[in-house]
């Protein structure tokens, strides 16, 4: 039994020494760290932020028809409209933001209609939306009819394809000989844009 | 005799237990050999910062509103940051701690570091914050277990990390200056830049008012661009938005209820694809897609600051996958809602959330806004999600506050580590897990009320908070909640075996097949 004990003792003892010299000589405190391979990838020098050139938008004057706008003299009805984007925002002077008309969504035709107490001269129409970038290309199709007693209606411009890009400033101007009406009114069908039609503002031109 | 063969045991006993140590020392050095040679072989990429920023004042550190200070994306000068010992950038970004809703959109906000780089292999880490006198750090998510070495004469923090995730560093328990860490693995698979239908971003600080995305086409931030714009697109298809760089709205007023410019704007669309970009700022919430089939939104990094800051709203979209993202939020952080056509296969997976204001994870409240007939919401999945903080609402809640139906909605794998529920003004919406058929004046369309069914809540612990109530509550007879399954639920170190247990409120006359597991 004393012998067992003793190889034991013998074996153990070596063993330990053996085993701290190890762990001694394999310690990594105080080794330098060495790391992987860093890349730094550098951006330019400029003291400011910089249009860039990819998106830098050429100049565009607006298209503005000969005379006064006359819409703010008529009452803006429509067939419908979708969530807060009520007709009466086509003639608030503003185009941006939330302030548009936009129809009911898949229900076309969408109308709207401008009408006057009294009959009224006019050239020239122009349908606007938000000119910022955001509201990006899109072909509205849409009809032109016109009312001499603000009830009866007939067609004026047969239905076609307008293109509103914000790059000429989201504007479709349509001119034409001088007519006499009480109400107009763009009988919507299609938009590539959204799910309905949408006019920001509509002006319409008298001389 | 007897003496000597007891000393003797004893004495191989002793050399045992010496030798166990040993081997113990020899793994540890084995290990930190391992680390120090995983260190040695690593790939670290770092991007400088645009220069143009300018340098963080403690001006700008004060809690002020839009209208009190200037909010612009700027370069900190509290927090500093070492990856492999070379400096890493760190932004200064806008937050909000802001706990109940401001009526005049103006709330006061505040800012917090962050910063990102690309790596493989393990790194060491070290973050210097020589005004805060560190007590404890909290490196999430906690399921890495990652133990920092403090130096707390230096004001710093040391760490390795070896996946590439987001790390967030919050200092001596407090969520103010906490670190948003990006540590993303480096990009293989690189676009063809000289492709005509790829658009490349390279670094610097780059004001573009919005890019509008066509059919095919690829958008690239480089790492080191901030781009001061939006990126949308409309009734388009096959579309990719990626890389490392930032994509920043500070620059434009806070929307009040009127303009939102949505940094990430996808409508009417199939097959887009956002990856790894970082998104700042928001004027209202961050990221969304409407009307819109087989997305994928994966790693993408989002804080947002302002009024209906919400994370990544998916509104009537189908078969959307969004994985691997970082939301912090100033509104909902995860919604889905029906704002037209059905919502339908939408899966949330390996997600961190920090939740300032309102919801975490969210279905509703608007389930038919669009007032469709047989509106519904289905096969909707929130797995793997870490939350790392929530300081409002409902961490986990099924609102239908219209006349659809909502089924099979799955909470799955989902660990809060740490909430505040009920705090500022959603005192009145105290609950964790909130399911609820309502009619609300502010979210409600439609007349008619709609179901809950089959909802699966399991594996979902809450580590630490406030032990709040929750509820499951339908709308009346017609209108119910039914078979909500509750599997593996642990609050707070308790698993949750009934309805009494984890403080449940279930209105009987409207709610059945409740089970808990």
């Amino acid at each position: 039994m004393q012998k067992i004990f003793k190889v034991l003792l013998i074996i153990f003892s070596v063993l330990t020494v053996g085993l701290w010299c190890f762990a001694l000589l394999s310690r990594q405190d105080g080794k330098e760290t060495v790391y992987g391979e860093i890349i730094i990838q550098e951006t330019p020098d400029r003291t400011e932020s910089t249009e860039h050139p990819l998106f830098i938008k050429e100049v565009y004057e607006p298209v503005v028809p000969e005379g006064d706008n006359i819409a703010e003299d008529a009452k803006i009805e429509a067939n419908g409209y979708n969530d807060v984007y009520t007709p009466r925002k086509v003639k608030d002077g503003n185009p941006n933001g939330q302030s548009y008309w936009e129809g009911a969504s898949d229900d076309y035709p969408n109308i709207l209609t401008a009408s006057f107490e009294e009959g009224r001269s006019i050239h020239a129409v122009k349908l606007l939306l938000c000119p910022l970038s955001v509201w990006s290309t899109r072909t509205q199709t849409f009809s032109v009819e016109i009312s001499e007693d603000g009830e009866n209606f007939v067609e004026f411009l047969a239905s076609a394809d307008y293109v509103f890009n914000p790059d000429k400033g989201n504007e479709v101007v349509l001119e034409f000989d001088d007519i006499t009406i009480r109400a107009i009114r763009f009988a919507f069908t299609g938009n590539t844009g959204a799910s309905s039609a949408q006019v920001a503002e509509l002006e319409i031109y008298s001389r | 005799m007897k003496k000597n063969g007891i000393l003797q045991f004893l004495c191989i006993v002793a050399l045992a237990g010496l030798s166990v140590g040993a081997m113990a020392v020899i793994c540890k050095n084995m290990d930190d050999k391992k680390s120090q040679e995983a260190l040695a072989q690593s790939e670290v990429i770092l991007y400088e910062g645009p220069a143009s920023l300018r340098d963080a004042t403690e001006e700008d550190l004060k809690n002020a509103s839009e209208a009190g200070r200037d909010i612009s994306l700027l370069h900190c000068t509290d927090t500093f940051v070492t990856v492999n010992g070379a400096d890493c950038y760190v932004y200064d970004t806008n937050v909000n701690h802001t706990r109940q809703w401001v009526g005049n959109y103006c709330p006061p906000m505040s800012r917090t570091p962050i910063t990102y780089f690309d790596f493989s292999g393990t790194v060491e880490i070290q973050v210097t914050v020589p005004d805060i006198e560190l007590e404890n750090v909290k490196i999430s998510p906690l399921s890495y277990g990652i133990e920092p070495q403090l130096d707390k004469d230096a004001h710093t923090v040391t760490f390795r990390v070896d996946t590439p995730d987001s790390y967030t560093i919050q200092f001596n328990n407090s969520p103010e200056r906490a670190l948003h860490i990006f540590a993303n693995a480096i990009e293989l698979d690189l676009p063809d830049f000289d492709d005509p239908n790829v658009i490349y971003i390279g670094p610097g600080e780059w004001n573009i008012e919005s890019i509008m995305l066509k059919k095919g086409q690829t958008l690239y931030l480089a790492g080191g661009s901030v781009v001061h714009g939006i990126v949308n697109a409309n009734f388009e298809s096959d579309i990719t938005v990626r890389g490392h760089g930032i994509l920043d709205c500070s620059h434009l007023e806070g929307w009040q209820g009127r303009t939102a410019y949505i940094p990430l704007k996808f409508d009417h669309c199939r097959n887009v694809a956002i990856r790894d970009i970082i998104v700042l700022n928001a004027n209202a919430w961050a990221c969304q897609a409407y009307d819109s089939t087989d997305g994928v939104i994966d790693g993408v990094k989002i804080i947002t600051a302002r009024p209906n800051g919400d994370g990544i709203s998916l509104q009537s979209c189908q078969n959307y996958q969004v994985k691997n993202c970082f939301v912090r939020s100033w509104d909902d952080s995860l919604v889905v809602k029906n704002y037209d056509v059905n919502s339908n296969g939408i899966i949330f997976s390996h997600m961190q959330l920090w939740t300032d204001f309102a919801q975490s994870m969210e279905v509703g409240y608007e389930t038919n806004k669009g007032n469709k007939e047989d509106s519904s919401i289905t096969d909707i999945v929130f797995e793997d999600i870490t939350v790392l903080n929530n300081f409002h609402k409902p961490v986990i809640s099924v609102h239908n506050g219209d006349d659809a139906l909502l089924d099979n909605i799955v909470f799955r794998d989902i660990v809060v580590e740490h909430e505040e529920v009920g705090s500022g003004d959603a005192d009145e919406m105290p609950y964790l897990i909130d399911i609820n058929i309502m009619q609300n004046s502010n979210w409600s369309t439609t007349k008619e009320r709609g179901k809950i069914q089959n909802v699966i809540i399991e594996n979902v612990t809450f580590l630490d908070g406030v032990e709040n109530a929750s509820r499951i509550q339908g709308f009346d007879d017609e209108h119910k909640v039914e078979n909500v399954v509750i599997t593996n639920l642990y609050m707070f170190g308790k698993k949750i075996t009934g309805a009494e247990d984890g403080k449940f409120e279930i209105e009987s006359e409207t709610v059945s097949g409740v089970e808990f597991h």
